[in-house]
């Protein structure tokens, strides 16, 4: 995890497409929000694993977005039950596909799954967007302020990171 | 944009997964079985060995114990084995479908090595779960917990003196005659007013001797005949009205002393309500014979027939509720982080959960003595055991033949099915034994049963049904030769049950699942009240007759002086009213009419 994260922070300080850090945070976050042992959740690691995404950014999102995901329960709860049985017009949907094979796999007729899938799907867009504007940003503004902090390089000249750069380079 | 040694990992990944899953799938699949088992049990439910195979999706379990809640040391059902085959296509849709079910070896009330009491992880999991509903809903408990009255009163009561027992009691015929001296003394005194008030003896003497002598002076000359006979007429009707005054008065008095005497007579019947009243307030309470009935057998067939009612409700729990194809069920509230399941309706292929049948046999266990499932024999099936009646569209048979032990009972054979694929469930259950034989040991002690039916060999014919929340049931038993068993603490009803004959008791079970219900009769209510009566009788009888000696001893003295007292007035007023009467000269109680006997030719 930590390698995910300082693998973050040199991405974004890298000449690497702010599309790619962005997607994975985007991506990290579905899993984060809707229930772990959900079936989707294996086409959203089959998208990190098989696209250029930064894994890291996908980790970290997947952490922060777990912890917000306990607070945003009652409104997942609420969001999917409304939809399954709120709205009359998706009631012939939800039927076919609860006698289909292998849906009714994925736990789509569980509110929270429901509830937290449409919230991830909604918010990934804006997500990847937010990312990326934030990383083009802070490359531009922040990144060359943030380089000549001196606790920045104080750790840059540490033991710690040199050790870090040295297994970094022998692992490629 | 591709990152192919991604996808490389992505599939180590999943193989990774699945190849740990096939390693321990069997675990997982037991694990979660027995925790699952153990929850809805209240007891811990071990598998000794359960295989899954992928490849023909079977599953195979070995040495299944579901322990006790009740005894954790002993195990409420053993299975040796048990097999069945997944449906494949209706797995794709999350489905279970049993095709053929086997379950062999089964056994009851087993000994166990550990205790089968919850882990305390299980235990707090069940403690949060809701409760569910009482199930202990009892029929009748009238029949369920009926007794005897307590017999050794009547054998206390003979130790103790009729003079003990009718210390304090008051008598309502000593009441009468402490009371009855007065009305004879007003009586008296009404009499001895209206014989002063009634013409005197001097006076009738002296009208009497004035006619005599009016008699004698009868006039030659016809001219003064007239006023002659005018006179004697005169004197005549004045004797005439003194006798019948006289007369009157006599039948007047005699009613009176009639109504002294007869109430008198009212004693006898007062000292009898007397002896009922110290009697009844002895504390000797006769049984009647359905309640010798419900202690010998109707009670124990109570308490079965309230425990398959609490089986009933307790599978009900685990039933499907009989609800239309179509209706949609209503979500219940769940805990967080949680969500719900909403269910949406089959609209084709199979339930959620289908077993077509399972075909079941039971491990001879011939080692028992005795014990309700101590079979020798025991084999039946279940059919169309659904989550979804109403798609599936046959109700659930099942069926159980067998013999038990020690030929304990020739024949067992229960049956029957739950409809619900109506809104309405329709449930009959047929259970049948043919020679059940009875055979109790003796108990002895402070739980010493009054009455017990040591032996007998009974006919069970039961039926119960069940719409909806409505009971209707029958359970008929044939008792053939009985034997029974009289405690010290009913000796009394010895004789009674001495050859008692064969007979049979019906239970009739109404009322609602809720409330439900209980009636009792036998063929030996009949013989058993009259024999009970005799019984009665001929006990009570000289407690009785001791009492009543005492009450006659307390009474007869002042009902022989009140009788004196009656007799003593009788005497005098009659005795008075018949002299002056006698004067007259005219025959007692007949009053003269006109000229009448003493002038018959005179007009």
């Amino acid at each position: 995890m930590i390698q995910q994260i300082i693998g973050l922070i040199r991405i974004i300080h890298s000449e690497t497409d702010p599309r790619q850090i962005s997607l994975g945070f985007a991506l990290g976050m579905i899993p984060g929000l809707t229930p772990l042992t959900s079936l989707h959740n294996l086409l959203v690691l089959l998208a990190i694993l098989f696209f250029r995404v930064n894994i890291g950014a996908a980790m970290l999102s997947w952490g922060v977005f777990k912890i917000l995901a306990y607070a945003l329960d009652p409104l997942f709860h609420q969001i999917g039950l409304f939809l399954l049985t709120g709205v009359a017009s998706l009631q012939g949907l939800w039927t076919t596909l609860y006698n289909a094979p292998l849906v009714p796999y994925t736990r789509f007729n569980n509110s929270m799954v429901m509830g937290s899938l449409i919230f991830s799907l909604f918010a990934f867009y804006p997500v990847y967007w937010g990312g990326r504007f934030i990383v083009v940003k802070y490359r531009e503004t922040l990144m060359e302020r943030f380089n000549r902090l001196r606790i920045v390089q104080v750790f840059r000249a540490s033991d710690l990171y040199k050790w870090y750069s040295r297994y970094s380079k022998l692992k490629g | 944009m591709i990152r192919w040694s991604g996808l490389i990992v992505f599939i180590v990944i999943v193989g990774l997964i699945t190849i740990f899953t096939l390693f321990f799938l069997d675990g997982m699949i037991k694990g979660m079985i027995e925790d699952r088992a153990s929850l809805a049990v209240g007891a811990k439910v071990e598998i000794g060995d359960l295989r899954f195979k992928i490849f023909g999706l079977s599953v195979d379990i070995q040495n299944l114990q579901v322990a006790n809640p009740e005894e954790p040391m002993r195990n409420s059902v053993e299975v040796g084995s048990l097999g069945f085959d997944l449906g494949a296509a209706p797995l794709l849709k999350k489905k279970i479908v049993i095709e053929r079910m086997k379950v062999l070896d089964l056994a009851w009330n087993t000994p166990r090595k550990t205790s089968g009491a919850l882990p305390p992880r299980l235990q707090k999991k069940l403690e949060a779960r809701k409760k569910s509903p009482d199930i202990g809903a009892k029929a009748e408990k009238r029949i369920e917990e009926c007794i005897l009255p307590n017999f050794s009163i009547l054998t206390d009561l003979k130790k103790r003196s009729p003079e003990e027992l009718l210390k304090g009691a008051n008598l309502q015929s000593a009441s009468f005659l402490g009371d009855y001296p007065k009305k004879v003394s007003n009586v008296k005194e009404t009499w001895e007013k209206r014989l002063k008030e009634l013409p005197a003896k001097d006076e009738i003497e002296k009208d009497v001797k004035a006619f005599q002598s009016l008699k004698d002076k009868r006039p030659r000359d016809l001219t003064q005949l007239p006023a002659y006979l005018e006179k004697v007429n005169d004197l005549q009707k004045k004797i005439s009205d003194t006798q019948k005054t006289l007369t009157t008065a006599q039948q007047e008095f005699k009613t009176e002393m009639n109504n002294l005497k007869t109430s008198l007579q009212e004693v006898e019947k007062l000292k009898d309500a007397d002896v009922k009243t110290v009697m009844g307030k002895l504390g000797v309470q006769i049984p009647s014979a359905t309640d010798l009935i419900c202690v010998l057998l109707g009670k124990e067939v109570a308490h079965k027939v309230n425990w398959a009612l609490g089986m009933y409700r307790k599978l009900s729990q685990y039933t499907s509720k009989g609800k239309p194809k179509e209706e949609k069920e209503k979500p219940k509230p769940v805990p967080r982080m949680k969500g719900m399941d909403v269910r949406f309706p089959i609209t084709r292929g199979y339930p959620d959960f289908l077993l077509e049948l399972a075909e079941f046999s039971a491990r001879p266990d011939i080692k028992k003595a005795s014990g309700i499932f101590a079979f020798e024999r025991l084999a039946g099936e279940l059919r169309g055991l659904t989550s979804h009646p109403a798609l599936y569209g046959k109700p659930t048979l099942f069926k159980l033949n067998g013999s038990m032990v020690g030929n304990l009972a020739k024949d067992f054979a229960l049956a029957g099915q739950f409809d619900h694929r109506k809104t309405v469930a329709e449930d009959r259950i047929n259970l049948n034994i043919k020679e059940l034989r009875i055979e109790q040991a003796g108990t002895s002690g402070p739980q010493e049963s009054p009455l017990r039916l040591a032996s007998a060999l009974l006919n069970v014919n039961g039926s119960l049904g069940v719409k909806g929340e409505a009971l209707d049931g029958r359970v008929l038993l044939d008792v053939l030769n009985p034997k029974v068993s009289v405690g010290s603490s009913a000796a009394i009803l010895g004789d009674l049950f001495k050859n008692m004959g064969s007979f049979d008791i019906s239970l009739s079970i109404g009322g609602t699942l809720d409330q439900p219900s209980i009636g009792l009769s036998s063929s030996a209510t009949k013989a058993l009240t009259s024999g009970l009566e005799n019984l009665v009788q001929k006990e009570m009888k000289g407690l009785q007759d001791g009492i009543k000696n005492v009450i006659s001893s307390r009474v007869d003295k002042d009902l022989t002086t009140n009788r004196n007292e009656v007799s003593g007035l009788e005497k005098l007023i009659q005795g008075e009213l018949s002299s002056r009467l006698g004067l007259t000269g005219l025959p007692t109680g007949t009053a003269p009419k006109g000229t009448k006997g003493l002038f018959p030719g005179l007009k």
